[in-house]
């Protein structure tokens, strides 16, 4: 066979039917952005912000979970013993994103809010997403260490409030005490961050069902 | 036409718009995505800065939801991370201080603001305008 490629809104999945592999890309257009006070953008300093994303994402998303896969066709019973494995991906693009993300320069130590909202494709960042956050929740309250930048990106890879499965720390969550969640408070993937995904992956070949086989 | 020229003329503009421009006749799905972009990406309002609860009601009327939490045990997380700024878990002070967070929704949007106690008054310390669909 080879390649079954599904080119969506928020991403294009390219799945290697021969290896076993599945390769998920997002095409992200930055807008650079900056807090008063702050100097405009370096080209390096543009540059060296998408790689420090790419391999943060890398890093917390990509070769954790194996996918496990079921049904009639050639594909399930060449890879049904082995698994899938699964990337996730970020690529710099300047046209045909499927992302806008607005990143603000801001000073060591200062905040600023970042979000991602689904409909309209937006993501916001900062500069300082790459430091360790200690975030809070739960009663009596557990405090979690985690990467803004790995949790945002989970939001853009289908983990939203606008499919019903958004952050997991708000008391109505279902999943409001699984702290070390990267969709909660923490920094641990869980089959479910993988639902949005697997959803497209089962409608890409016909008589075939992937599942989170197991994350590590 | 004679009688009412410009009626006339309104009437072909009218048609020439809906004919070329599809947007034209789709006005709601196109204010709809200017408000949504409106709040998009998350802005503060600092002229909500430092005004009471009872003054933000006399112009935003009730809130759509509030919660009230202290900061020694509320949960801290993205949405309300400028709060840790403000009042620094490393400083003891900030463990006893109230704060209650209410907000409006405006359409697609919503404005939050968080209040802390001070003598009699709730008074705004931190904003935020959001769209409503934002995962933080």
């Amino acid at each position: 066979m080879g390649h079954v490629v599904k080119r969506l809104p928020w991403c294009d999945i390219d799945l290697d039917t021969t290896l076993g592999h599945i390769f998920l890309q997002q095409k992200w257009n930055y807008s650079w952005l900056r807090a008063a006070g702050q100097s405009a953008w370096t080209a390096a300093e543009k540059t060296s912000f998408h790689n420090r994303t790419d391999s943060y994402i890398w890093s917390a998303w990509s070769n954790r979970a194996t996918l496990g896969v079921v049904g009639g066709s050639s594909f399930s019973r060449r890879h049904v013993a082995s698994g899938v494995s699964i990337n996730l991906d970020i690529r710099r693009v300047t046209a045909h994103e499927h992302w806008n993300v607005n990143v603000t320069k801001i000073a060591a130590g200062a905040f600023a809010r970042s979000n991602v909202v689904w409909n309209t494709r937006i993501i916001n960042l900062d500069t300082n997403d790459f430091v360790t956050r200690v975030n809070c929740a739960g009663a009596p309250r557990v405090c979690r260490n985690q990467i803004p930048v790995a949790h945002e990106f989970g939001h853009a890879a289908g983990n939203t409030v606008v499919l019903g499965r958004g952050d997991e720390y708000p008391a109505a969550s279902a999943h409001t005490n699984d702290h070390a969640s990267m969709m909660n408070v923490g920094s641990q993937l869980r089959d479910r961050h993988f639902q949005t995904i697997l959803d497209e992956l089962n409608t890409m070949i016909p008589d075939t069902t992937f599942s989170v086989r197991s994350i590590r | 036409m004679k009688r009412y020229p410009k009626l006339f003329f309104c009437n072909m503009l009218f048609m020439f718009c809906f004919l070329s421009f599809p947007a034209c006749s789709d006005t709601t799905k196109l204010v709809t995505k200017m408000n949504a972009s409106l709040c998009s990406t998350p802005v503060e309002k600092p002229e909500w800065m430092d005004k009471t609860f009872k003054q933000v009601e006399a112009k935003l009327g009730s809130a759509s939801s509030k919660e009230t939490f202290n900061m020694k045990d509320g949960p801290i997380t993205e949405f309300r991370g400028k709060l840790e700024v403000l009042f620094p878990r490393s400083n003891p002070e900030s463990q006893s201080i109230q704060i209650n967070e209410a907000s409006w929704m405006e359409g697609e949007c919503v404005l939050t603001l968080w209040f802390r106690k001070m003598k009699d008054n709730w008074v705004v310390v931190d904003t935020l305008y959001w769209h409503k669909d934002s995962d933080f």
